[in-house]
């Protein structure tokens, strides 16, 4: 029940798309959703919708699957449309009545809005769906690493975020099993009002916290007796490299959305 | 009246790329007063099975019933609960009151008696799994140790007074002198509430001193079941699927392959001396 998250979630496969290096994904994600946001004609995003799918065929993963990390986004989505069909009133008048006033313009500007958003949200899934979290935040701390300079904690930073993203699963696990355990001794967390249902949650919040403090003091024992001492002159075991195919993802990726760039600007 | 299991099937994850048929069609009966040992590689979905016992789990298909009451009606499903006692693998880790006498009351209080009546059970419960009253009743059950907060979790269940004692490795990571001690808790627990127990185990030895009867689970399906005489002369078939056979039977075997012609069904190690003593005397 709690398990139904596929939004970032890694999708396990052997594609070119897996095989890039995560700093390449990174980059070229950011890079594609500025192309989204410098492209200002609806009939530009047919190129880049297609350049997108093309990306998902190569992923090798079943496109079903992909557009499902849509599905927590369909209030906002539903939400962006409406209110820019409501608020926009320039253009030609289509429809009209009370205080309602539906314009061409603001048609075309809702269905611009809300392609633009399914666009981001499919163009970021597809890095987290082919990167694991662990080679995500290495890729981000490797990144960020010229910020050291100025003393930005990357390392931390990437460490904190590989650790949360590490025990998110097992707090979830836990929470599952502590909530089986309770519910065999007849607590009841569906039924009554909401302020009986807060006070059935202390069974399970009480139980929890306590082992998440317990696993984060064995881990912080555990990383000390391996000698961590945080990112300073630490090496690693897989070195990131960028191969050939790093430089032909971004080469075309860069030559296909820098040329629909160019012509929404050229038109 | 039973704990009847008819056609179970379960799935994690269904309809992902991650699916995983945890449970295969099962069938299966737990009988009053009945002490079954359920035995199986890991993963083989041991934990998932008892899960459906009490309604925690429904299966995908099939139908659960305890004593005639369908799991999957919310009201039947309520009434059932109470009559399976279920404890978890590590149920010290669900203890969450100020005192161990709150924290095993939880149960009893959910079924809603009185407070005597929780007191009583409290008493009684605590008594069985062998912590005196004055002693523990009010301490925290964070200040225990770690033997005596799981005979406290196990106590929270008994003062339900289950008809079915469902046990999940309970014995999992203790020292041999707790695991001796929680063992002889279930016995005597069994003869005091006259309930049957279905127990999840991984140590043979226990299994063939204390069960009756053994059902063994590979890869999510029912694959031998019968007496613990009768299950573990299968040595071969066991080995197979990853299980080990208890200490004496193997003994058993190792005497009977140097000509020794000890019976088959002879599985405890105090079967097994007895034997082997009557035999001396005979020569
Ligand atoms: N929440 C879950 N999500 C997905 N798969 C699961 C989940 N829980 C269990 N499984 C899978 O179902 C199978 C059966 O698990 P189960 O916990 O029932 O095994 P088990 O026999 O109790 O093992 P053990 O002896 O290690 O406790 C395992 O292969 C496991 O990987
Ligand atoms: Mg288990």
């Amino acid at each position: 029940m709690l398990k139904d998250i596929t939004l970032g979630k890694y999708y396990p496969g052997n594609s070119v798309v897996h095989a890039l290096d995560p700093r390449t994904k990174i980059l070229l994600t950011i890079f594609f959703m500025i192309a989204v946001f410098l492209v200002s004609d609806l009939w530009l995003f047919i190129p880049v919708t297609l350049g997108l799918f093309g990306i998902m065929l190569l992923t090798e993963i079943p496109i079903k699957l992909i557009l499902s990390s849509l599905r927590p986004m369909k209030w906002i989505l539903v939400f962006m449309f409406v209110i820019n069909l409501l608020m926009i009133r320039t253009g030609k008048v289509l429809l009209e009545f009370w205080i309602i006033k539906i314009t061409t313009d603001a048609i075309v500007r809702a269905v611009f809005v809300s392609v633009r958003l399914l666009l981001l949200v499919l163009g970021t899934s597809l890095m987290t769906l082919t990167t694991t979290p662990i080679r995500l935040t290495d890729g981000l701390e490797k990144l960020m690493s010229p910020l050291k300079v100025i003393k930005f904690p990357a390392h931390e930073l990437a460490m904190m975020m590989t650790i949360a993203l590490r025990f998110i699963p097992t707090l979830l696990d836990e929470t599952d099993r502590i909530m089986k355990a309770q519910t065999a001794r007849g607590a009841d967390f569906e039924t009554g009002s909401l302020i009986k249902r807060a006070k059935a949650m202390i069974p399970i919040m009480i139980p929890l916290f306590i082992s998440a403090f317990k696993r984060a003091d064995e881990l912080a024992v555990a990383m000390d007796s391996r000698c961590y001492h945080g990112g300073d002159g630490r090496t690693r075991m897989k070195v990131m490299h960028f191969a050939k195919r790093d430089l032909i993802a971004a080469a075309v990726l860069i030559i296909f959305f820098g040329a629909v760039i160019v012509t929404g600007i050229l038109l | 009246m039973a704990i009847e299991m008819k056609n179970v099937c379960y799935t994690y994850m269904d309809d992902s790329a991650f699916s995983h048929a945890a449970l295969k069609d099962i069938c299966l009966t737990v009988n009053e007063n009945e002490f079954v040992a359920l035995i199986g590689h890991t993963g083989s979905g041991k934990s998932t099975l008892i899960s459906h016992m009490n309604g925690l789990m429904q299966p995908q298909s099939g139908k659960v019933t305890v004593d005639g009451l369908d799991m999957s009606d919310k009201l039947k499903r309520k009434e059932g609960r109470t009559r399976v006692g279920m404890v978890f693998q590590y149920p010290e880790y669900q203890l969450f009151e100020e005192t161990v006498k709150k924290d095993i009351a939880f149960g009893p209080h959910n079924m809603g008696l009185s407070d005597e009546e929780c007191d009583e059970r409290v008493r009684e419960a605590m008594e069985l799994v062998g912590l005196s009253y004055e002693k523990f009743a009010d301490k925290s059950p964070f200040d225990l140790s770690g033997g005596e907060r799981r005979r406290a979790a196990l106590a929270g269940i008994i003062a339900m007074r289950p008809k079915y004692l469902v046990l999940d490795e309970p014995m999992a990571g203790l020292d041999p002198m707790g695991r001796r001690r929680i063992l002889d808790t279930v016995i005597s627990l069994r003869s005091a509430l006259h309930c049957a127990v279905v127990m999840v185990s991984h140590s043979m030895d226990d299994v063939a001193r204390i069960a009756e009867r053994v059902v063994v689970m590979h890869e999510g399906s029912i694959v031998m079941d019968g007496a613990v005489s009768e299950v573990f002369t299968h040595t071969e078939k066991l080995r197979e699927i990853g299980l080990e056979i208890p200490t004496a039977a193997r003994i058993a075997d190792g005497l009977r392959m140097r000509g020794v012609d000890v019976p088959k069904g002879i599985c405890t190690i105090e079967a097994l001396s007895e034997y082997l003593t009557g035999r001396l005397k005979k020569c």
